[in-house]
């Protein structure tokens, strides 16, 4: 019984250090100053446009790489190009066809340091079902007290990179094909994310 | 008095009367058909197929019943050279089946539109006001046929239904411009932004007339 309660305890004592400093590093994504935005080249200009609805867990520690992780979840009818009818074009099946596949995710598996405030995240972009591992480098800006809210702690983080679309089959490549809309979109996300020291 | 559909100068006048009448009637709901295929969006420049006839239709669909609601008020309007070749019952009898018709179009019109990109919803938000402007459209349209179809059913006395209908009435043709005007680009600019501003023009002068000779009449 002793030894028991002895194994308990050492788990529970494991678990608690295991998770520590992810405990210590949660950050809440601020939805008000954090954007998700694209481009995409349509005949020769550069249409712009951002998703304003998603919502994601940051756990991240410079320190702790290993335990750091990054989730996110991007609400695909929320697209805004700024032209409502263009808009209703890119959720149709033609493109997202955001009614069968409401949602687009990304789940970090690995993080890495590359160099000074860069870093590199491995992990799973899910685009209309279709999963593809990706590498995507980031910037962390660090840490500072809110200038708002003392108790609070804020971090920034930004990235920008590019995939292709047709590879994630938003698009069948007709209007690609056409040279109407370009296959590759540049993303670039920026995030403010505040936690509780 | 002689009967101008039996008389046979006046027959003949009234033969052209008619013909003339029923020729312009079908002119103004063609050219109203042809916007679509003649003016097209930049929604349509991405269609193909299928989806490109599905969403023309569409849009001709929604302007055929606003077409017809102008002609609504004309079967209304009393004009005495269409109710002394026509009669008014038989143009209370149009009036009755052209909203029936409309009812048939804007269930179709929405249908259309919606099946070419899929059946995909815009989401809630301001910037698709003049789409939700047609879903209440719709559903006024709807209401001033079917409570028109079943007045009796639903005990609705003569008066109730009267002022129902006309209160109606006045505030759909009022959205449908708002409606047209605002939902498609091809009304943006040239010859389907003049034929909006001239058909709603005639609504409204049609209207005065009738609120006009009707205070006029009590």
């Amino acid at each position: 019984m002793k030894r028991f309660t002895i194994t308990g305890f050492l788990i529970l004592i494991l678990s608690i250090t295991a998770w520590a400093p992810a405990w210590g590093n949660d950050w809440t994504i601020d939805a008000n100053h954090s954007t998700i935005q694209f481009r995409i080249k349509h005949i020769f200009s550069t249409v712009f446009g951002y998703f304003p609805d998603f919502d994601g867990t940051i756990h991240f520690d410079p320190e702790h790489l290993d335990q750091s992780k990054f989730d996110f979840t991007v609400q695909v009818k929320t697209i805004n190009t700024a032209n409502a009818k263009r808009d209703t074009h890119l959720r149709s099946n033609d493109f997202f066809a955001a009614d069968k596949y409401p949602v687009m995710t990304f789940t970090s598996s690995k993080i890495i340091h590359k160099q000074d405030n860069t870093y590199e995240v491995s992990g799973t972009m899910t685009i209309k079902d279709t999963a593809k591992d990706m590498n995507i480098p980031f910037v962390f800006h660090g840490t500072a007290p809110s200038p708002f809210d003392k108790k609070q702690i804020v971090a920034g983080f930004d990235t920008a990179f590019s995939l292709d679309r047709l590879a994630f089959g938003v698009g069948d490549g007709k209007f690609f094909n056409m040279g109407v809309v370009g296959d590759m979109v540049d993303i670039t996300i920026s995030v403010e994310a505040l936690r509780t020291p | 008095m002689e009967d101008p559909r039996t008389h046979p100068v006046r027959k003949k006048t009234g033969t052209l009367v008619k013909s003339a009448a029923v020729a312009l009637a079908l002119a103004g709901l063609g050219t109203g058909i042809c916007v679509p295929f003649f003016f097209e969006s930049q929604s349509l420049y991405y269609k193909f197929g299928l989806d490109k006839a599905l969403l023309q239709w569409g849009k001709a669909a929604g302007l055929a019943a606003a077409v017809l609601m102008v002609y609504q008020i004309v079967f209304v309007s009393r004009f005495r050279v269409l109710e002394t070749h026509f009669t008014r019952k038989r143009l209370w009898a149009a009036h009755r089946t052209c909203g029936k018709f409309i009812a048939l179009l804007v269930t179709l019109h929405p249908l259309l539109i919606l099946g070419s990109d899929g059946f995909a919803f815009f989401p809630l938000e301001k910037r698709y006001w003049p789409e939700f402007t047609g879903i209440l459209l719709w559903v006024l349209i709807l209401g001033i046929v079917g409570v028109s179809v079943f007045q009796s059913k639903l005990t609705l006395s003569y008066r109730t239904w009267q002022a129902l209908h006309r209160a109606g009435v006045l505030v759909a043709v009022c959205l449908v411009f708002i409606h047209a005007g605002f939902v498609s680009e091809s009304f943006v600019s040239g010859f389907p932004r003049a034929g909006l501003f001239l058909a709603a023009f005639m609504a409204g002068v049609l209207f005065i007339r009738i609120y006009t000779k009707r205070l006029l009449n009590k």
